[in-house]
């Protein structure tokens, strides 16, 4: 039975450092190649070597295909690609190719900023691998090649972000990514058709969690930096150069149009302009109020936002600063920090994730003095608030994705272990479907029952409805009989007749023969009679003959008599008869076996 | 061990025994298992000095496998049979254990005993088809490492010292025996895997083009590194990957006297021969149809392309060893068209239209060429498979163009004139609608630009195509077009290959053009204007490449007038990089400045007039070259960037400062007066110049006032040297701890991966 193999490589019952290899119809298709931050080593990379002893990528693989630009999901591109070595296809949604570089760049700046970091790729590396990118577009069916087809559905979450409906023949599996099923301030829900994949791999981040809306979280933040405005602090907000920037920016610009305010906005960092500008470029994938207001006014072109020069961190007065990189480990969010960690009316807003060995971590833990370099300390005196405004579906969601896509088999990724259990009852309790939940390096083979595709031809149909049966159903299945052919790969139902026309043969008859011995004191002309009349009396309608030359004949049926050389009492019946009549032959010699009634 | 450490320590160790959960993140018990491992191997090289910390003797590998076998752990531990009955078995995590605990004691001879004797030959077997991939290939990785000690001491069997090295490891005759008993297991297991019993002959020479290429490329690649060093330790790996090829082919290859070079070229030679047969048999058997077809779709496998392009990205390592079958492969993916019958069409083309084969085949011979100059052989091949291969042109023509330059070249005559289309084809391509063919193409002409076979060829020939290709009157107009592209990396790549192309006129001292005029004006608007550091990064670079390969410099008005906009624009710059590339041309000019003084005659004798002339002379000199680098912003830049949050800036930065000290302050003494006060302003902001009227400062002062040997001490350190510390690691965990312990908080449910 042919089957569906799924084994992750990262995000098998852990979040982070996505990589889920899947083989379906012989072909292999690596969704995500993510990496993990918290590793200062190649551990921040999946291990690729577990694909190909020897490390040829590409022979495995016949294509790579990203859900979206976050690093946890695309991260390892460019260390796969280049420094491993793959030259095949990937795949990413237009948006996710024009912002995954920039990230990719940023992270890399951030990285061998510190001292001692190895084995990282380079920017020509980034480059050479976004040159293998091959951009899809929501909705549209791409040709892997020959047999394998990939179509992209919007997944919200971030701008470009996509789901994927992987096929190949008739066996389908649907790759989620990151998605959410309700709408943001920027951005609008996922949605999928009723595809009915075998599988459907769906991350489960929030599997147990029924989360409050975001609009709510975006309310608290906005009161937090207000208050701290008003009452003459400064606000730090650490942000890695894009995404989550972008979503805070439109956030504080609105608000600050709406209250009046005036204390003023910077932003740190030259990579702004460019990341806002796909967001501009790209306002299609944004939600509908967005597109419906981009004509009066646009979004993410700010008015009240302006770059940072690091001179205006002494400056008197509030005002509020997203300065980059976003975990507080180096750089100028760092520089700006400990000028402004000592004053209690300041708040530093961490909107992210920080990994362990950042002073973004310390101070979220509750970290009050940190340690500097020349063993002099800091105290953090200012007002620490995280916020998390990631947009992932939750239990709700990720049941109401079933419902939208209906699949035989549901598989959990992207989540921790005991969460997952918990889905996972659920789930097959609602659905009755199974839901598997491997761990990293763990295969989960399913069975698949690919229906094959057979065209009826028109002569036959017309055969049938002669015939009296009833008009064919789709909904009803029913038996038919005919000659398959398959001719130019696509197999066909027709009558015999045509069959042999089509493939231009000549018709065989095939005949079964067998001996029946008999003890009949009779000539064998009487004998003969005798089985004639015998038959005629047992099968009263079926037509039966008896022909000059000395044989009788029931259908297609042939019955001939003979006797032994040395017993001329003893007669062999000879019985034969095509294979139309297979029951009915069986019958009769059984029927001759018992003998004549006298 | 930091004693801060060690006392915290034990309180980690208790709070992780209480709760799991509380862990700052799931990367915490692996960087503490990281410690505890380099303490580890650090305890191993003092081993004799001090005994190991007690709460850490777990983690020891060097303990003595004797103590421990005592005990009897070991035995228990490795026991599968004890973990299954405890219901354990099914956990991919402890099975992983296992043979990581295996693998580490066999980092030991004498664990190989302990190994045959407890017989766990037979669970490794078993893991190698693990449901786990993780499992299976550890226990691959383990097997190799097992049948590795295996050899290397039935190998020593075979010299005088056999019996000492038994005797001297109390190694039992009988424990020996259970290592051949193992290598048989072994060799079983693989005939069984690798042989497949059905005589269906091509599945099975699937499987072993599989394994050849897997043999090979760890043969190669371990020999490449391990050869030169351990010649004994190569001929051993050898030995064992030979191993299956013993099997497969019925043939004796392990011959105990061989050297790795010996084995390795066994290898090489069996390999191609697999591979060449294949194609051999369908060359004489094209009547056949059935046959066809089967080897057809058994060629077409990936197995076997990875196969050959092992064979072609290894075959320069051991080019004049097994010439023959080197030129038969290269004459196959170069499309020997001569030589394919039509019974083979369809496989060739299939091979010789792969990309990859195309790839490896064309580097492969680029190395040959290097190497073997008057090989007559590899040079048609290569202008073969170049010129003749539009396709390969058009996908590849960042890496063909090396070859072109390179090879083509010497051939000459009628070659060239087929290269006329190919340039259209380059213009075409510098206007196309996707930015990774717009690139491409800007890389290919700077590599073309830089090419110097085909510069000095150019200059020899008078055809006009050649001046095409190698001059400028092609590429300049192309790149300079390029500069206005709407994408950045385009832009840089192309203010790259400029740079490229330019070098040669630089060198020769040319006059410049309007055209170069241009260019600066351009690259200087980039370095103000554009938005993306990767054109300033290269807009700076350009500058560096210009200084370091003009002739003479001062003579250069444009460029002397170009510095100091540059430099004051660059290290200003939002990326560090930018900034750090400013940096680097500053240290150009303060190379040239100072260049390294030519050491007088250590016996020459020198009145102390004379002396002190010169000190005076040498004060004159230093002032007025100090001058000119205060005037071009060189010291301003160095005072910026000595205080810039980024690192390796600020390093870079208080490296040339230091070196501007070691210069200057000892020539000048309180001598130097000049003002930079405009520089200091930036380091005044820090406080480091507060103590000085910031109006009038001299150079010296500054030095001396920034404390640069602190500063460079700490710079040198990585920037999260104090949060990435072991210490670090445990004061989280316990935060962490007493975190989770408050009511109502919980961070976790909240952190996710995405940071961004």
């Amino acid at each position: 039975m042919p089957e569906i193999k799924v084994t992750p490589l990262g995000a098998g019952q852990d979040v982070g450092r996505s990589c889920i290899l899947v083989s379906i119809g012989g072909k292999n298709i690596m969704l995500d190649c993510g990496m993990h931050m918290g590793y200062n080593d190649d551990r921040r990379f999946p291990d690729f070597s577990y694909i190909t002893q020897n490390g040829r990528l590409t022979d495995f693989l016949d294509c790579v295909i990203i859900s979206h630009f976050h690093l946890d999901h695309c991260g390892a591109l460019p260390y796969m690609s280049e420094m491993v070595g793959y030259d095949g296809p990937i795949y990413m949604t237009h948006p996710t190719k024009a912002i995954c570089p920039i990230l990719l760049e940023d992270f890399r700046k951030i990285t061998v900023d510190k001292k001692g970091e190895t084995n990282f790729f380079t920017s020509q590396m980034i480059k050479d691998c976004m040159k293998k990118v091959i951009p899809l577009n929501l909705h549209q069916t791409v040709q892997v090649d020959d047999e394998l087809e990939i179509k992209a559905y919007y997944a919200g979450h971030v701008l470009g972000a996509a789901m994927v409906h992987i096929k190949v023949g008739s066996e389908s599996v649907v790759y989620t990514g990151d998605y959410n099923m309700t709408p943001d301030r920027h951005l609008g829900a996922a949605w999928i058709d009723k595809c009915r994949p075998d599988i459907l791999i769906s991350e489960s981040t929030y599997a147990t969690t029924i989360r409050d809306s975001k609009r709510c979280r975006e309310r608290d933040f906005l009161k937090k930096v207000h208050e701290t405005i008003e009452r003459g602090g400064k606000v730090l907000i650490p942000v890695f150069a894009l995404g989550r920037a972008q979503e805070l920016c439109i956030l504080l610009e609105t608000f600050w149009e709406r209250m009046n305010l005036k204390a003023p906005i910077y932003f740190s960092t030259g990579l702004t302009e460019k990341a806002n500008h796909y967001y501009k470029l790209f306002i299609t994938w944004t939600n509908q109020k967005i597109r419906k207001t981009f004509v009066q006014r646009n979004m993410f072109e700010f008015k009240h936002i302006k770059a940072f020069d690091r001179s205006y961190a002494d400056n008197p007065g509030p005002m509020v600063v997203f300065a980059t990189p976003g975990m507080l480990h180096a750089g100028q969010s760092l520089q700006i920090f400990k000028k402004w960690a000592g004053n209690d009316k300041n708040m530093v807003i961490m909107p992210g994730y920080c990994v362990q060995g950042t002073i973004g971590h310390k101070i979220l833990n509750g970290q009050r003095k940190l340690e500097m370099e020349g063993r002099s300390t800091l105290d953090v005196k200012l007002q620490v608030e995280y916020m998390s405004f990631s947009a992932h579906a939750d239990a709700k969601g990720i049941m109401q994705l079933i419902r939208m896509a209906e699949p035989r088999n549901m598989l959990l990724v992207h989540g921790e272990a005991a969460k997952m259990e918990f889905l996972k009852g659920k789930i097959e309790q609602e659905f009755s479907i199974d839901c598997y939940m491997p761990a990293n390096g763990e295969t989960t083979a399913v069975t698949t029952n690919p229906s094959v595709p057979v065209d009826i031809s028109l002569n036959l149909l017309k055969r049938e409805m002669v015939l009296g049966g009833p008009l064919p159903d789709p909904k009803k299945p029913r038996t038919m009989h005919g000659t398959l052919i398959m001719k130019e790969n696509s197999l066909k139902l027709v009558s015999s007749e045509q069959a042999l026309k089509e493939l231009g043969l000549n018709e065989h008859q095939l005949r079964f023969t067998c001996r029946v011995q008999l003890q009949d004191p009779h000539s064998d002309s009487d004998t003969l009679h005798r089985i004639y009349t015998h038959l005629k009396s047992v099968l009263k309608d079926y037509t039966i003959q008896h022909l000059p030359d000395g044989t009788v004949m029931v259908e297609s049926i042939v019955i001939k008599v003979s006797s032994s050389a040395e017993d001329a009492n003893a007669k062999v019946l000879l019985l034969s008869w095509s294979y139309q009549d297979e029951d009915l032959g069986s019958y009769l010699s059984s029927l001759l076996k018992k003998g004549l009634p006298t | 061990m930091d004693s801060q450490c060690v006392s915290t320590l034990p309180r980690v160790c208790g709070v992780l025994l209480e709760s799991g959960s509380s862990l700052p993140d799931d990367t915490s018990l692996e960087k503490l298992l990281d410690w505890f491992t380099t303490i580890a191997s650090e305890g191993m090289t003092n081993e004799s000095k001090q005994p190991p910390q007690p709460g850490i003797a777990f983690f020891h590998p060097s303990i003595t496998l004797s103590n421990v076998q005592e005990c009897s752990v070991l035995k228990l531990v490795f026991n599968p049979h004890h973990w299954q009955e405890a219901g354990l078995w099914g956990d991919p995590c402890l099975r992983i254990g296992w043979i990581q605990g295996l693998k580490m004691i066999l980092q030991h001879s004498e664990a190989l005993s302990f190994f045959a004797q407890e017989d766990l030959i037979e669970p490794l077997l078993q893991l190698q088809t693990d449901s786990s991939l993780f499992v299976a290939s550890a226990a691959n990785q383990t097997l190799a490492q097992v049948l590795l000690l295996c050899q290397s001491l039935s190998s020593v069997g075979h010299n005088c010292s056999k019996n000492r090295y038994l005797e001297h490891n109390s190694v039992s005759i009988e424990t020996t025996q259970n290592y051949s008993g193992i290598i048989t297991r072994v060799s079983e297991y693989l005939n069984k895997s690798v042989v497949l019993k059905e005589i269906s002959q091509l599945p099975g020479c699937q499987q072993i083009l599989r394994l050849l290429a897997m043999l090979l490329q760890n043969l190669l690649s371990g020999l490449s590194s391990s050869v030169s060093s351990d010649p004994t330790f190569s001929a051993h790996s050898a030995r064992v990957l030979l191993l299956p090829l013993d099997i497969v082919t019925g043939v004796s290859l392990l011959d105990e006297n061989s050297t790795g070079e010996q084995m390795m070229l066994v290898c090489f030679y069996m390999c191609n021969k697999c591979l060449l047969t294949s194609f051999k048999s369908m060359l004489s058997n094209p009547a056949e149809e059935e046959l066809r077809i089967l080897i057809t779709e058994q060629l077409k496998r990936k197995s076997c392309i990875s196969m050959i392009c092992v064979c072609l990205s290894n075959i320069p390592q051991i080019t004049l060893m097994v010439s023959k079958i080197i030129l038969m492969l290269l004459r196959l993916c170069c499309v020997d068209s001569s030589s394919s019958s039509a019974g083979c069409v369809e496989v060739v083309r299939f091979i010789t239209g792969n990309s990859k084969v195309q790839k490896c085949a064309l580097e492969a011979l680029l190395v040959l060429s290097k190497i073997l100059p008057g090989c007559d052989k590899v040079g048609g091949c290569l202008s073969r498979s170049v010129l003749h291969h539009r396709p390969a042109q058009r996908r590849y023509s960042s890496w063909i163009c090396p070859c072109v330059t390179g090879s083509t070249c010497r051939q000459k005559g009628s070659a060239l004139s087929s290269l006329l289309g190919f340039i259209q084809a380059v213009r075409k391509r510098a206007c196309d609608t996707r930015w990774e063919a717009r690139d491409s193409t800007v890389e290919f002409l700077g590599h073309l630009g830089g090419a110097p076979s085909c510069r000095s060829f150019t200059e020899q020939e008078t055809e006009p195509s050649d001046v095409f290709l190698g001059g400028c009157s092609f590429t300049v107009p192309l790149l300079k077009e390029a500069l206005q592209d709407p994408e950045s990396y385009v832009r840089a790549s192309s203010i790259s290959a400029l740079a490229q192309t330019l070098t040669p006129s630089w060198q020769e001292g040319a006059a410049l053009t309007q055209e170069q005029e241009d260019i600066v004006t351009r690259l200087q608007e980039v370095l103000f204007q554009d938005s993306e550091g990767f054109a300033r990064r290269a807009a700076v670079k350009y500058f560096i490449a210009w200084l370091s390969a003009c002739s003479s410099p001062s003579s250069c008005w444009l460029l002397m007038q170009s510095v100091p906009t540059v430099l004051s624009q660059g290290v200003n710059d939002l990326d560090w990089e930018v900034k750090l590339h400013t940096l680097e041309l500053a240290e150009l000019l303060l190379d040239q400045a100072f260049p390294d003084p030519s050491p007088s005659h250590p016996y020459a004798v020198m009145s102390d007039q004379a002396h002190r002339l010169h000190i005076a002379g040498q004060q004159s000199d230093l002032l007025s070259s100090l001058k000119d680098l205060v005037d071009r912003g060189v010291v301003s830049a160095l005072l910026c960037g000595v205080v810039d949050c980024d690192r390796p800036v600020a390093l870079k930065a208080c490296q040339l400062l230091l070196k501007l000290r070691g210069v200057v302050c000892p020539v000048m003494g309180n001598a130097d007066t000049y003002v930079v006060s405009e520089a200091c302003s930036e380091a005044d902001k820090e406080g480091i110049c507060a103590s000085v009227d910031p109006e009038r400062v001299g150079v010296c002062e500054v030095l001396r006032l920034l404390d640069l040997d602190e500063k460079l001490s700490i710079l040198t350190q990585s920037s999260d040297h104090i949060y990435n510390s072991p210490l670090s690691l445990l004061q989280d965990i316990l935060t962490a701890a007493a975190a989770s312990s408050q009511p109502g908080r919980d961070l976790h449910q909240e952190l996710v991966m995405d940071c961004y």
